[in-house]
């Protein structure tokens, strides 16, 4: 029988494990965009594990995370083995491996990454443009699309990653937009849920960080 | 000093024009410009800065604050060089190389320009080279590098180990910050200060350059 199983996972990226989770697992999702505050992200995370805890069943909790600003550096669990991909963030996951991530960042360093989850919650440059950003919801359009220039003043392109999705219609419609209406390049990139489908399944080989009962996560084990 | 008070809160909310006027007016009254800048100005930043992350205030808001900032501090700008404070430490500073992310690092600089620094800029993208060149060119007491993201921060630790190289690392206290970067981290590439945020960063850099501590 399955180890039981509990998996914290970003918001961000909840929709490339639709339908994909073993019944032994249990899904708990967590805010996105905690990477902005990473001591916050860090107790909501911490505070997660120890809920999990009191339920002594659990022998696994799977993070799906990465290192999000070192949000997850120092998170701690007493009984179960804690087991996180070896990424630095969601778009390394969203695009397959850290190496694909890479390969992205030395093309463009500067490089907005659209999702179909952050377009849905109205994030990004174009939304914050349009003032649909709650950031920028309060202002007049004027100021709205200087904060959204101001924001995206050095990137250089636009990507989408697409996981999933047979038909992007209007979401790459979206990404699209956003670079013309920055100026900047746009690319269409191929994503894949393969790491997410490791982390639910394993192998947990060198792609993952695991500590054991009782061990710290701590940076180095990046 | 009603004037004053009227400044700082068109600066939280982020009223460019209305700061601009604000200046000029509190120059009319006599207001030293030093004292527009710290009270008013600055001590606007300071109180946004405190509300940052837990009333709704968000980078945006920060940013047209500094905004806001910027057009009083062009007013002051000619009375400060003939009366303003001005200290004889020289800073550099810089994004790390790979990373584009500079409003915190423009909105320290913006506050080490107000405490009297020289501050030199050298922008986003910078290598481990670039700092040294920039060190033995312009002998600063004080070398500052932002970085947000984790990808980026061993240009940091890279930084710090080519001045060391170059045996300039005596010469130079060096101070770092940025979302991931935490006092461990600081403490792991041997630097010599942290800052989690832009307001306590103008502080860190005082007081690593041997200035007493200020409220």
């Amino acid at each position: 029988m399955a180890e039981k199983t509990a998996l914290l996972i970003c918001e961000a990226l909840t929709d490339e494990i639709a339908g994909r989770t073993p019944p032994h697992v249990e899904v708990h999702a967590i805010e996105m965009g905690l990477h902005d505050y990473p001591k916050k992200l860090n107790q909501e995370l911490q505070n997660a594990i120890n809920k999990l805890e009191q339920d002594d069943r659990y022998e696994i909790i799977l993070l799906g995370f990465g290192l999000c600003s070192e949000g997850v550096v120092g998170l701690q669990a007493s009984r179960a083995k804690l087991v996180v991909p070896r990424t630095d963030d969601c778009i390394a996951i969203l695009l397959g491996s850290m190496k694909a991530y890479r390969e992205q960042f030395q093309k463009a360093p500067g490089t907005y990454y659209y999702t179909k989850k952050n377009i849905d919650k109205a994030w990004g440059p174009l939304a914050m443009f349009l003032g649909q950003h709650e950031w920028t919801k309060k202002y007049d359009s004027e100021t709205a699309q200087w904060v959204a220039r101001e924001m995206i003043k050095n990137y250089t392109r636009i990507a989408f990653i697409n996981t999933s999705m047979l038909d992007l219609g209007a979401y790459e419609e979206h990404a699209r937009r956003a670079a013309g209406v920055f100026g900047l390049q746009y690319e269409l990139l191929s994503g894949t849920t393969s790491l997410l489908e490791s982390l639910l399944h394993g192998p947990w080989d060198e792609r993952f960080v695991v500590a054991e009962a009782g061990q710290r996560i701590s940076r180095s084990m990046f | 000093m009603p004037i004053l008070q009227n400044l700082r809160e068109a600066v939280i909310k982020g009223q460019a024009s209305q700061v601009k006027i604000l200046a000029e007016a509190a120059l009319d009254e006599g207001l030293s410009p030093q004292d527009i800048l710290d009270q008013g100005l600055i001590a606007g930043m300071k109180l946004i800065s405190d509300r940052f992350r837990n009333n709704g205030i968000y980078v945006p808001d920060i940013l047209i604050a500094s905004r806001a900032v910027h057009a009083g501090m062009h007013v002051l700008k000619p009375y400060l060089i003939q009366c303003g404070v001005k200290l004889p430490d020289r800073v550099i500073i810089g994004t790390v190389a790979g990373d584009l992310h500079d409003i915190g690092k423009d909105l320290v600089v913006m506050m080490l320009r107000g405490k009297g620094l020289d501050v030199i800029d050298l922008g986003i993208d910078v290598e481990p080279e670039e700092f040294v060149q920039a060190a033995t060119v312009h002998h600063p007491k004080l070398l500052a590098m932002s970085a947000l993201l984790t990808t980026t921060m061993p240009v940091m630790a890279a930084t710090v180990q080519s001045l060391c190289l170059k045996g300039l690392r005596q010469q130079v206290k060096v101070m770092i910050g940025g979302g991931p970067i935490t006092p461990e981290y600081s403490r792991t590439i041997k630097a010599d200060g942290y800052a989690p945020d832009f307001r306590l960063a103008a502080k860190e850099a005082m007081r690593l350059l041997g200035y007493p501590a200020a409220g």
